[in-house]
């Protein structure tokens, strides 16, 4: 190995100290407003929710308006960052775009949540089970992962296990939007130029998110029209969990 | 609902949602962390390269971990075969290529593509070749001064090589063996244990007919794996006037990472090297560092005030991104610090992926890339990325 030649006109010398660049327009500022935004808003939602309400039905308990929304806000957070990566990597936003959709999702999770405690819990003990359930099959599937993918430690297992207890929250919406995304990936694949294979997957990855979320939605109308579920959009379980 | 009742969703909500969509600092500096003791003193840090380091104490503890495992830097400066001087009307051919490790065939590439007959101090450019600088990743070193280390987490398996007919080549070797002058950044192990009687590291390296100057080692924030952009200036007909980096953002990161940084692992690590850039500008120009307070800063750190004519050196960064397509969010940025490059390749470099890329901005004399030339190379050469290649008229 030679030694380096001589400095060039350019190579001067080194500020002293610690010196950092500075931060650029897109840098990160903490996510604090967004969240607490979020948090309001969860709250306001549900609350602003006249008559029925979060005025107890006698089908709901507090206990489950708790756990429907603490439940709905983790859900719905994951799902708002599952649906918002896909799309929102691919803007300018980038991140900050992401944080918007995690807001919303926890949002939209949190007040539905409460909303369907609050009128039905045995709709919460539903949605629980099968979140359980998910979180089992997504804890199996990463340490299924675990051998063959680079990186991957019990974290990522837990991540995974955190990912389908989102959508197994509600595993009917995900199912339907997961092909409806599918479907509607594949026909971008095919019609818009520029829409490749791995935009089709993020497709079907966003569809089952939106779906489930949807889901979470719809059983709170549900929860707050007709005290309690509705036909076409509950996944009935052979076992439940209790609040 | 009563107070104490929407406290308990408030919290439970935050513990929730604070855990997804966080991204850390990308700050860089040049003062290594109190707790680094690698890169070394005696191999690394006295050998007139300059390293750049992501001020996160986390992440340093992360890549403290990885360094220790790798063996040291690798420069020569100057080619050992005479290819003479960049001359007035010559232009500057840059090729890019992910070699796959042991599996892409540089040394025919070097001939097939960039007209290079390899023979030592006697290799020779074609006739009508013009110079050039190769900008590796994935390059592979095959050494026994890289450490013993036992197997653990920050040993990653060897890389899954495409089938390839020869040896697996030693980026250090080839350039040896074709005169070239050259930098190599391990990053990484390929594996914990020996192969074929020799250890194993993985890194980027810079390959060039023309003399080096100025290297630097950039540590990029730390995402699931150590990634470094070794840094080198090159000549042109009046000064030093281009510098390259070779860069390899991460690819996928695990499921636990995206849903904590909301997917922003290869932002951080672009944003983490024009940060690297800015702070490398500023010191070869001298600045003073007795600069005014950040408005927005935190914990009142003083930054110096950008010098006039910001960016002296037309500098390219090319490589590896790992871009899953050219609308990414990563890609926008860097373009917003490399105004001037050429158009994005739509067209795939790994898989269905446009993966690998090369931006451009100019210094405070002329040179441009002449878009023209910009392209990608059919033939992988075994490797599983497609190179790419452009041509750069420099003063």
């Amino acid at each position: 190995m030679s030694t380096l030649p001589p400095a060039g006109p350019l190579c001067c010398q080194r500020s002293s100290g610690r010196v950092i660049g500075g931060r650029a327009r897109h840098d990160v500022k903490p996510t604090f407003s967004i969240l607490a935004t979020s948090t309001v808003l969860g709250i306001a939602l549900a609350s602003a929710i006249p008559s029925t309400g979060i005025a107890q039905d006698p089908s709901g308990t507090t206990g489950a308006a708790i756990a429907g929304g603490a439940l709905g806000a983790s859900s719905g957070t994951l799902l708002g960052t599952m649906a918002s990566i896909p799309p929102c990597l691919q803007t300018y936003a980038g991140v900050r775009c992401v944080r918007w959709g995690v807001g919303i999702g926890a949002a939209v999770g949190l007040a539905s949540g409460i909303l369907i405690g609050a009128a039905d819990s045995d709709r919460v003990s539903q949605s629980a089970t099968s979140a359980a359930i998910g979180f089992g099959v997504g804890i199996v599937a990463g340490l299924a992962l675990t051998p063959v993918a680079q990186r991957f430690g019990w974290r990522d297992v837990v991540a995974v296990g955190l990912m389908g207890g989102a959508v197994g929250s509600a595993p009917v919406g995900a199912a339907i939007g997961a092909g409806a995304g599918a479907v509607a990936g594949a026909l971008l694949l095919g019609t818009v130029n520029g829409f490749t294979m791995p935009d089709a997957v993020a497709a079907g990855v966003v569809g089952m998110s939106l779906g489930a979320l949807t889901e979470w939605v719809v059983a709170a109308i549900n929860a707050q029209t007709n005290g309690g579920s509705q036909p076409g959009f509950d996944l009935v379980l052979p076992m439940r969990l209790t609040f | 609902m009563t107070r104490a009742m929407m406290l308990r969703l408030s919290t439970l909500w935050w513990l929730a949602a604070a855990v997804a969509g966080c991204v850390a600092s990308h700050d860089i500096t040049p003062d290594p962390d109190a707790g680094r003791t690698c890169p070394s003193v005696d191999q690394d840090l006295n050998r007139g390269i300059d390293w750049y380091f992501p001020a996160r104490a986390g992440d340093n503890e992360q890549l403290e971990r990885w360094c220790v495992t790798v063996g040291p830097v690798v420069l020569d400066t100057l080619p050992a075969a005479d290819f003479g001087r960049l001359e007035p009307a010559d232009s500057l051919r840059i090729a890019v290529w992910n070699t796959d490790a042991g599996a892409g065939y540089v040394t025919a590439f070097l001939e097939e593509q960039l007209g290079l007959t390899c023979n030592g101090s006697a290799s020779a450019l074609h006739d009508d070749a013009p110079h050039f600088v190769l900008l590796l990743q994935e390059a592979l070193r095959r050494s026994n001064d890289i450490p013993d280390v036992p197997k653990s987490f920050v040993t990653p398996p060897p890389v899954k090589e495409n089938a390839h007919p020869g040896p697996r080549l030693d980026v250090v070797e080839v350039a040896r063996q074709c005169g070239l002058a050259y930098f190599y950044a391990p990053a990484a192990r390929n594996d914990h244990k020996p192969r074929d009687g020799k250890r194993e590291d993985k890194g980027n390296a810079i390959l060039s007919t023309l003399p080096l100057s100025d290297p630097i080692v950039v540590e990029l924030p730390f995402e699931a794996a150590r990634r470094v952009v070794p840094m080198a200036t090159v000549r042109g007909v009046a000064r030093d006037s281009l510098r390259l980096a070779s860069v390899h953002l991460i690819t996928t990161p695990p499921p636990s990472r995206a849903l904590l940084t909301g997917g922003s692992s290869r932002w951080r690590q672009a944003m983490g090297l024009a940060e690297a850039l800015r702070a490398i500008e500023r010191d070869r120009a001298n600045c003073p560092v007795t600069g005014v307070k950040r408005a927005s800063g935190r914990g009142g750190e003083m930054c110096p005030p950008p010098c006039p004519g910001a960016c002296p050196i037309a500098t390219v960064i090319a490589g590896d991104l790992n871009t899953w397509s050219t609308r990414e969010t990563t890609l926008r940025h860097l373009l917003e610090h490399f105004p001037d490059s050429p158009r994005f390749l739509e067209e795939p470099t790994r898989g269905p992926f446009p993966t690998d890329h090369l931006l451009f901005r100019t210094g405070s004399g002329d040179g441009a890339i002449l878009t023209s030339s910009y392209r990608r190379i059919a033939d992988a050469h075994y490797s599983d990325h497609n190179p790419i290649v452009a041509v750069v008229g420099i003063p």
